[in-house]
């Protein structure tokens, strides 16, 4: 165990952690979002992520990339990166759309148990990890490398690469907007009073089925999005990719407080750092047992997670 | 009486029950083989790592093809178990092998943890098998049905160990926890103990690498010694080629990384890697068959595609022997000694290969390219 590491590389493991607790935060918000409406882990929402990855590989193979060699011009990135990102939300978004009513509405509808919308999420799972295992072949997908990956500047030990200024920004404009779909518009209010009684929402004249559909249509864009940055910062893909991701960001929504859009945003951030200097400090295979620890400590002693409150009164 | 009576009854019920089991079994070894024998080759044809596997089976292919074409008496069919290189899947799989009574022999395991995974199995089944790649020393002396015609990481380790050195370098190990990345990563360090500055495990299937290389970058390192497969050692490569700190750091590697599919995924990132292998250079040691292997397939060899075919041709000379029953054509391979293409080959009673070979290579301009024998 090596302690030393943690100061002497603080900035750049710091800035690692910031950058993979940002992507993490683009997919916890998926499932922190839908489990605010329908009290429903959505398992099925790793998939609509690999989903949105497969998608910046078809998008780059259609527009002619397959280079490494020769990043692109700064403004000429921009605006591939652009289409890369709205195609992958359109259909990360589509996706989960369609997963909604394939695999949820239904039974929503008759009013089954709880279990059996958790197994149907599950199945929806395995069906879209393994029909794109079939399709790709079970390989890993290349994605080229489109930006510059040269430092701009050193701060301490971190080098500021423009890849990891992109996911940042990229991010931060992701929240601001979600924040104001949430906090300012009329489907937002329908959201939260969706997420705070289903019935008096009813009774007040709230479709509840559009804003479900509009949540899940919402928390398929931000997949979407997260995956093109994810794949501009990583640079590869595969079937399961979803599964590895899902798993760190659904234990961040869990850590912050499911239900809570902060509490997935502070958990997110919280995981990614936790898991950087976990793995520094004791070796990459201890970080995953530390952090799950922690995780059972967290909700040990506070079992709504850090930002949560009780979980059937879980706000936006 | 009553009680008797069901005594009596389960009695007969669990007698008639393993007759029926015993008449099965019996039926199931018995039953002649209605079509021409087969090979099996078992491996990776499809996912991350099939680029090796299907290098393989064409050196297995090509090799029951010659001996077709002479028109032999036994006729032999190539076939293949796909275990996509794990050891999870491999087991099951070598049992369809086991109860194909036209299944005679193996040639694989390619990787070393669905060898070890499948071995008591195959045993049970007593079907030869000669793996023509995998390399871990846990398979030495692991079954009497077991040989492999490659060196094992024993002298695969010390060689790179012997090229950490000989470079002058401070070198951080990285394994990715399989058995034979683990287990390559651990000779590795014991023969190198002197000049190693860190180590740390990753996971198979990691894309990040972050922090792994921030401690690169810490221990001052001048080398990494990575033991693994070519996917994750070309995301590795990549990140430490991206960080100005790790940027002309040396990358060793074992024969899990040397593929062409490294070159694809890491580009230009895998130039000047340090690899080595128990395996022949196909073009060099048997041009002719190179010759015919790029007319067949229309595509370059793959590492141990020479060796897939040498392996494939030692059973059927077994098969030309009359060797044509599994535990005969396995007591033949034990004492037999088999001249192949561009190699002599012949069997220590544990299973491993008489004779060691072991190659260092590197990658140039987008190539393989050998660079000297170790």
């Amino acid at each position: 165990m090596d302690f030393s590491i943690l100061f002497s590389e603080f900035a750049d493991l710091t800035l690692n952690g910031v950058v993979v607790g940002a992507i993490y935060a683009l997919v916890s918000l998926g499932y922190t979002l839908v489990y605010g409406v329908l009290r429903l882990i959505n398992f099925a929402h790793s998939e609509i992520f690999m989903m949105g990855t497969m998608t910046c590989v078809f998008v780059t193979s259609i527009l002619g990339f397959t280079g490494y060699e020769d990043p692109l011009p700064i403004w000429h990135f921009f605006l591939v990166f652009t289409l890369i990102v709205i195609s992958a939300a359109i259909v990360s978004g589509g996706a989960a759309v369609i997963l909604e009513i394939v695999a949820y509405r239904r039974l929503r509808v008759i009013g089954a148990s709880r279990l059996s919308s958790l197994i149907s999420a599950i199945g929806a799972s395995f069906f879209l990890s393994e029909v794109f295992r079939l399709l790709t072949g079970n390989k890993n997908l290349d994605f080229p490398r489109m930006i510059n990956k040269e430092p701009i500047f050193q701060f301490s030990s971190a080098y500021v690469t423009q890849d990891k200024i992109l996911v940042l920004v990229g991010a931060v404009v992701i929240f601001f907007i979600l924040n104001r779909v949430i906090n300012h518009t009329k489907l937002g209010l329908g959201i939260r009073a969706v997420s705070q009684d289903e019935r008096t929402s009813v009774l007040m004249g709230v479709n509840v089925n559009r804003v479900i559909s509009y949540t899940f249509l919402i928390g398929g864009i931000l997949a979407g999005s997260g995956s093109a940055f994810y794949m501009v910062f990583y640079e590869t893909t595969r079937f399961n990719v979803g599964f590895l991701i899902g798993i760190s960001a659904f234990t961040a929504a869990v850590l912050g407080g499911i239900g809570n859009v902060r509490g997935a945003l502070l958990g997110s951030f919280v995981l990614g750092l936790f898991q950087q200097y976990t793995a520094a400090v004791l070796g990459y295979n201890w970080r995953d047992v530390i952090t799950f620890a922690v995780l059972v400590l967290v909700l040990l002693i506070k079992p709504t997670g850090l930002l949560g409150e009780a979980l059937q009164k879980a706000r936006m | 009486m009553k009680v008797l009576t069901k005594i009596g009854s389960a009695a007969t019920a669990a007698a008639l029950m393993a007759s029926v089991l015993v008449a099965g079994t019996t039926t199931a070894n018995a039953a002649p083989c209605a079509a021409n024998l087969k090979i099996y080759f078992q491996g990776a044809l499809t996912g991350s790592y099939a680029e090796t596997g299907i290098n393989e089976y064409n050196g297995v292919k090509l090799a029951i093809k010659n001996y077709m074409a002479k028109s032999p008496t036994t006729k032999i069919d190539a076939d293949a178990i796909d275990t996509e290189a794990s050891g999870a899947k491999s087991p099951a799989l070598a049992q369809k092998v086991v109860d194909d009574p036209c299944g005679l022999a193996v040639v694989g395991g390619m990787y070393s943890g669905e060898t070890l995974a499948a071995a008591p199995i195959l045993q049970a089944g007593k079907v030869p098998t000669i793996s023509p790649s995998a390399t871990n020393p846990q398979l030495t002396n692991k079954s009497p049905y077991f040989h492999r015609v490659v060196a094992n990481d024993l002298v695969q380790g010390p060689a790179l160990a012997g090229i950490a050195k000989r470079l002058k370098t401070k070198v951080f190990v990285v394994d990715d926890a399989t058995p034979y990345g683990a287990g390559l990563a651990k000779i590795f360090k014991s023969d190198a103990a002197s000049i190693i500055v860190g180590s740390d495990s990753v996971t198979e299937g990691t894309t990040n690498f972050s922090s792994v290389v921030t401690k690169v970058k810490s221990s001052k390192a001048t080398a990494v010694f990575y033991g693994g497969y070519y996917p994750e050692a070309a995301i590795f490569v990549k990140a430490l080629r991206d960080n100005p700190s790790t940027k002309n750091i040396k990358f060793i590697a074992g024969d899990g990384v040397l593929d062409g599919e490294y070159i694809k995924l890491a580009k230009k990132n895998a130039e000047g890697s340090y690899l080595t292998a128990p395996g022949l250079d196909m073009k060099a040691a048997a041009p002719t068959l190179y010759k015919q292997y790029k007319a067949e397939y229309k595509k370059e060899p793959g590492l141990y595609t020479l060796e897939a075919y040498n392996a494939t041709y030692f059973i059927l000379e077994g098969i030309k022997a009359g060797k044509t029953e599994r535990d005969a054509l396995n007591t033949w391979i034990g004492g037999a000694t088999v001249k192949g293409v561009g190699m002599t080959m012949s069997f220590l009673v544990t299973g491993d290969s008489a004779a060691t070979v072991m190659n260092e290579y590197t990658i140039k301009n987008g190539k393989m390219v050998w660079v000297r024998k170790l």
